[in-house]
């Protein structure tokens, strides 16, 4: 019984531990500020709420390291590849829904504005079901849908979620007939405003599952590379395939794993 | 660059082999199916264990004790083995009638008969019934070969109420150790009858081949086989007798022949002499001579002369005296004269005159006088032809005896003749009565060694009879009568559970290997570089929100509460259902 109740209570500690960390996530932004990187235009600033990006697994200034250290690896090597191909614009799509792409999308983002000299905007063009902003907690009137339905300018509805080098281009209702608003030029457009809001900066784009529907085949031809998200014990392996075959011909960036239980890579990470 | 217009690289497509890490990896990842699986079976087992009604069981065991009596001086005549003999009495036990008295005296399976026939009841009962035949290798005195002898056998039924059990094995036992008497009994008697019968068969039997034997013997005595040497020497005594008889009987005919040739020559009777030596002449001789000297006197004188006279007186004398007519001339004559005078008549007068009748029958009467005469004739010559002779005399005796003689050889060669007939017939039969004589003997022989036999076999019988009434045979013997039963026999929940835990085990094992086998997903970098060819960029471990941690916390507290429970649970089963804890526990420290 000692055991139990020796676990229960550093169970206890841990939770309280976690809280406090939260508590100190408040003061986020004021500690980023001392360093300010370029913009071209104004960017509304908001400032989410760390319990919300802790419960959708958003890393935070002062998250675990088993939490940041991926996305790290990740963006390196990402950033590695991106510099010597020269690519800008960069898709993250997965075989279907439920793989974590968004969070790896938002995760990747805040790791790349993280580093010290890159900028970034992050698209969400996912317009079947769009998360980017609900997993930041903010809410506003106008997303990517009202770009393209009422030819709003990007300009107006980029944000940032006070990391410095990071605008986000939210969506909020989800649009029926997304892949033909995607597919014209207007979706082009998007990208093209995207991709200069910072002097020169990368676009990271959330794009529809695969398999789902045609959105992210429609945007693929006007980005540079993809990347693919498979989550473990998720993801079928038929799925997979079949992804490939649609991204054929297209730049691969390279495949995330998430969600993983082993340790194949990250050594003891395991829970 | 990584291009993926290829998007399957076969360089690099080489499945690994799984490695033990794999496999504990794979077990992990499922270990809530399988642990599912397998507390679900568990419980299913443990339920069903305890959900089974517990039967109990109660045994007699019954010892067959050989016979006291050493075999070699009383043998049983009850030669069936054992085991044979305990089925036989296990079938007059099980009868429909037997099991319904039990039935009904024990009030058993009173819910199955108002649902079922009685045919399954009776299935029922039969089959909670059990014999089992306790066996032990031997080696039999006789072959020398190893077998195996029934020494003992169990008695046992099955209910659910252990106080029943014991009842009805009790009664049941005592139906097997009555059954068992009663067959023997009866076996023993029906065996010394059945001798019985036989031996009074075979006795009438020898009685009627003595008698036949000796009927025979009677009838045919002198034709009897044994006699054939006598019957042959008597043939020949008889030839040799009947050879001697005919020599004799030829003798005396020669003789006789030469008697009779000698005979002729002699007169029969010679002359008789008076004392002036005149031969005396027999009456007729004299008749004769005085006719003679008669019709010489008449010729010479006259019918008046006193010789004659004198001659015819004495002829008349004669012939009145002795009635004899010395020769029958004058009837003769008398006919002559008859028949001249007829013949006369005849030319005379018509057939029918009454001279001519009157003569005929005149004719007749003498004709009939003149056979008379000479009848007469014949008779007096007889006896007046007397031999006087002595000579003659002689002889004639002499023939007369040869002739007996003779008469009496022959009667004697012709009793002699049928004797030898009768002697060969004999010695003919004798093969023919010597078979049938030698079936008869040999049918008796039979017989009689046939009844010694019998009568041997009877006497043992008899005896075994009294070894089986007595009890001193072979005898059925309870060393453990039926005990009411403290543990049931099934469900054997020991076994139960931990088999219940073992197929719980393999049926979780099951669960997670057919998961695995229907799970398409991606679990790790190899299948992502079998599939397309490239190494993730980067993998992403699993990140818990606060809110999973806590459940995952709370979960693993359910988890260990459950293994808690599961031991205490198994602990307790042990202690009430396999062994007091305490027992266990001293068992443990003895065996160290």
């Amino acid at each position: 019984m000692d055991r139990i109740t020796k676990a229960l209570e550093e169970a206890r500690k841990a939770r309280a531990k976690r809280s406090s960390q939260i508590e100190a996530d408040a003061t986020w932004q004021t500690e980023q500020s001392d360093w300010v990187k370029q913009t071209a235009v104004e960017l509304k600033q908001f400032s989410p709420d760390p319990a919300v990006l802790e419960r959708n697994r958003i890393q935070l200034p002062n998250s675990d390291i088993e939490l940041v250290q991926p996305y790290k690896i990740l963006r390196t090597r990402l950033l590695q590849l991106i510099k010597k191909q020269q690519w800008t614009k960069i898709g993250i799509i997965s075989p279907g829904k439920q793989d974590g792409k968004t969070t790896v999308a938002i995760n990747l983002a805040l790791s790349i504005a993280n580093g010290l000299d890159d900028k970034l905007v992050l698209l969400d063009f996912d317009l079947l079901q769009p998360n980017v902003a609900k997993y930041f907690g903010y809410q506003s009137d106008h997303g990517i849908e009202n770009c393209l339905l009422d030819n709003i300018s990007l300009n107006e509805i980029l944000v940032t979620p006070g990391v410095d080098g990071l605008a986000i281009a939210p969506a909020f209702n989800a649009l029926r007939d997304s892949s033909e608003f995607l597919a014209t030029g207007l979706g082009e457009g998007l990208l093209e405003q995207a991709s200069h809001v910072f002097e020169d900066n990368l676009v990271l784009v959330d794009l529809p599952p695969l398999l789902v529907s045609d959105d992210a085949i429609s945007v693929m031809p006007h980005l540079d590379a993809v990347i693919i998200v498979i989550r473990e014990g998720h993801t079928k392996r038929r799925d997979m395939e079949k992804s490939l075959e649609l991204v054929q011909g297209r730049n691969i960036a390279g495949i995330v794993l998430n969600d993983t239980r082993s340790s194949d890579i990250s050594g003891y990470y395991y829970y | 660059m990584i291009n993926s217009t290829d998007s399957t690289n076969p360089a690099i497509v080489e499945e690994q082999e799984k490695t033990i890490f794999d496999w504990l990896r794979q077990i992990r990842r499922r270990k809530y199916t399988g642990l599912l699986t397998a507390i679900v079976i568990w419980a299913l087992a443990i339920i069903i264990t305890f959900a089974l009604p517990a039967i109990y069981r109660s045994t007699a065991t019954i010892l067959i004790e050989q016979q006291e009596i050493p075999k070699d001086l009383a043998r049983s005549t009850i030669t069936s083995f054992a085991d044979q003999r305990l089925n036989v009495i296990n079938q007059r036990v099980m009868t429909t009638s037997n099991l319904f008295k039990i039935i009904e005296e024990f009030g058993l399976y009173q819910d199955l008969l108002d649902k079922k026939p009685r045919e399954e009841v009776l299935e029922e009962i039969r089959e909670a019934i059990t014999m089992d035949i306790i066996s032990a290798d031997v080696i039999d005195p006789r072959s020398g070969r190893p077998t195996q002898a029934t020494i003992a056998f169990n008695i046992s039924y099955d209910h659910e109420v252990p106080e029943m059990t014991q009842r009805v094995a009790n009664e049941i036992t005592s139906l097997f150790l009555n059954e068992n008497i009663k067959q023997r009994t009866k076996n023993a008697q029906e065996a010394t009858e059945f001798l019985r019968d036989e031996a009074d068969k075979l006795a009438k039997r020898m009685v009627e081949l003595d008698a036949k034997l000796a009927e025979f013997k009677t009838g045919n005595v002198e034709k009897m086989p044994d006699m054939v040497s006598m019957n042959l020497s008597m043939i020949d005594r008889a030839e040799q007798q009947l050879q001697n008889l005919e020599t004799r009987l030829s003798l005396l005919e020669d003789r006789k022949a030469y008697i009779q040739t000698q005979l002729l020559e002699i007169e029969p009777s010679s002359a008789l002499y008076s004392e002036d030596g005149e031969i005396i002449y027999s009456p007729k001789d004299r008749l004769k001579m005085l006719k003679v000297s008669l019709s010489r006197l008449r010729g010479i004188y006259t019918d008046n002369h006193p010789d004659v006279i004198r001659t015819n007186k004495e002829i008349h004398m004669l012939e009145s005296r002795h009635d004899i007519s010395i020769d029958d001339s004058a009837t003769y004559q008398e006919i002559e004269l008859l028949e001249e005078r007829l013949l006369d008549l005849k030319s005379r007068y018509s057939e029918d005159h009454p001279d001519i009748l009157r003569a005929s029958k005149e004719l007749e009467s003498l004709e009939q006088q003149l056979l008379k005469q000479q009848d007469h004739a014949e008779e007096t010559d007889q006896e007046g032809r007397q031999a006087t002779n002595p000579t003659f005399i002689q002889f004639t005796a002499q023939i007369e005896a040869i002739d007996s003689e003779s008469e009496m050889l022959k009667q004697a060669r012709e009793r002699t003749l049928q004797k030898l007939e009768d002697l060969e017939q004999r010695v003919l039969e004798s093969p023919e009565l010597e078979r049938k004589y030698r079936t008869l003997s040999r049918d008796y022989a039979t017989s009689q060694s046939k009844y010694i036999e019998i009568t041997a076999k009877l006497n043992e019988a008899k005896i075994g009879e009294s070894l089986e009434l007595g009890n001193q045979s072979e005898k059925f013997t309870i060393i453990e009568p039926p005990l009411i039963p403290e543990r049931p026999i099934h469900p054997n929940r020991p076994l139960f559970l931990v088999l219940g835990l073992v197929l719980a085990l393999i049926a979780g094992f099951i669960a997670i290997v057919i998961k695995e086998a229907l799970d398409d997903a991606v679990y790790d970098m190899n299948s992502i570089l079998h599939t397309t060819g490239m190494m993730p960029i980067a993998t992403i471990p699993r990140v818990r929100n606060i809110e999973e941690t806590s459940r995952a916390k709370k979960m693993r507290n359910l988890v260990i509460a459950a293994y808690l429970l599961a031991i205490i649970t198994a602990v307790l089963l042990v202690h009430y259902l396999y062994m007091p804890l305490d027992v266990i526990y001293y068992k443990v420290l003895r065996t160290l």
